[in-house]
């Protein structure tokens, strides 16, 4: 068993941690550094509820692994409010109803972050395209799509 | 039930049937702090896997255990025959 000691940052603080090589970021995120807010759902990159941002990018941390986050910048869930105060994301999909459940609402809100870095103002298609890695068991699609529509227009 | 704004407006008010209720658990669940049955860590618990057959059409004539066992951490390997009075 190899083991590395990998550090990057994690929602904006420095971690390090020492990680097998096989390991993957999720499993890290998860079980070593205690942020149980990104979920597994597949473990096969299909269904995006693990999807956290790595240096700018939405990336399935169950599709990559801890070591290609060393020197990174991560962030989850966690790091999406600022002093307690929510994202304008985050408000948005309790006002519009864009969760059930609520397992898959990690990895919407953190691809909804990055789609609307890439672009601030997506029409209702761009929004179903850019969030077409990300399902939602509950099947909740319209009032996700919603959601993101109305963070856009308060961001 | 009416769908225009006014209609809205009415059924808020009452807060009656048709209005949207704000839900107490979306706040924990958009911050991640959902606290799901895979997020729940108890001391001393183990980890199941499931061992398919590699063939894709075949009949299963035996299953051996023995290496499995063997590895270090391996608690139980079960099979029908030891589940199947369940
Ligand atoms: S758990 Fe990563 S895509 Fe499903
Ligand atoms: S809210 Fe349940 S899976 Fe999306």
């Amino acid at each position: 068993m190899i083991k590395k000691k990998i550090s990057f940052k994690l929602n904006e603080q420095e971690v390090e941690v020492e990680v097998e090589t096989r390991e993957l970021l999720a499993h890290v995120i998860r079980e070593q550094l205690g942020k149980t807010g990104t979920h597994i759902g597949c473990d096969t990159s299909h269904c995006g509820v693990c999807t956290v941002d790595l240096n700018g990018n939405s990336v399935k941390s169950c599709t990559i692994l801890a070591v290609q986050a060393d020197g990174g910048e991560v962030m989850t869930v966690e790091g999406l409010a600022t002093n307690g105060e929510l994202h304008p994301l985050q408000q948005a999909f309790i006002q519009d109803h864009g969760l059930q459940c609520g397992f898959c609402t990690p990895g919407m809100l953190i691809r909804s972050y990055r789609l609307l870095q890439e672009n601030p103002s997506p029409t209702e298609e761009e929004i179903r395209v850019g969030l077409s890695g990300n399902l939602c068991r509950c099947t909740g699609y319209q009032n996700i799509v919603k959601a993101v529509k109305t963070a856009a227009e308060k961001m | 039930m009416g769908t225009t704004a006014e209609d809205i407006a009415r059924a808020e008010k009452l807060e009656g049937i048709g209005c949207s209720r704000k839900r107490k658990e979306d706040p924990r669940f958009v911050q991640g702090k959902g606290n799901y049955v895979d997020d729940v860590k108890l001391p001393g618990t183990l980890f199941a896997d499931m061992v398919r057959s590699p063939y894709a059409h075949a009949r299963i004539i035996s299953i051996n255990k023995k290496k499995a066992l063997a590895l270090k951490g391996v608690h139980a390997v079960y099979s029908l025959p030891m589940i199947s009075n369940l």
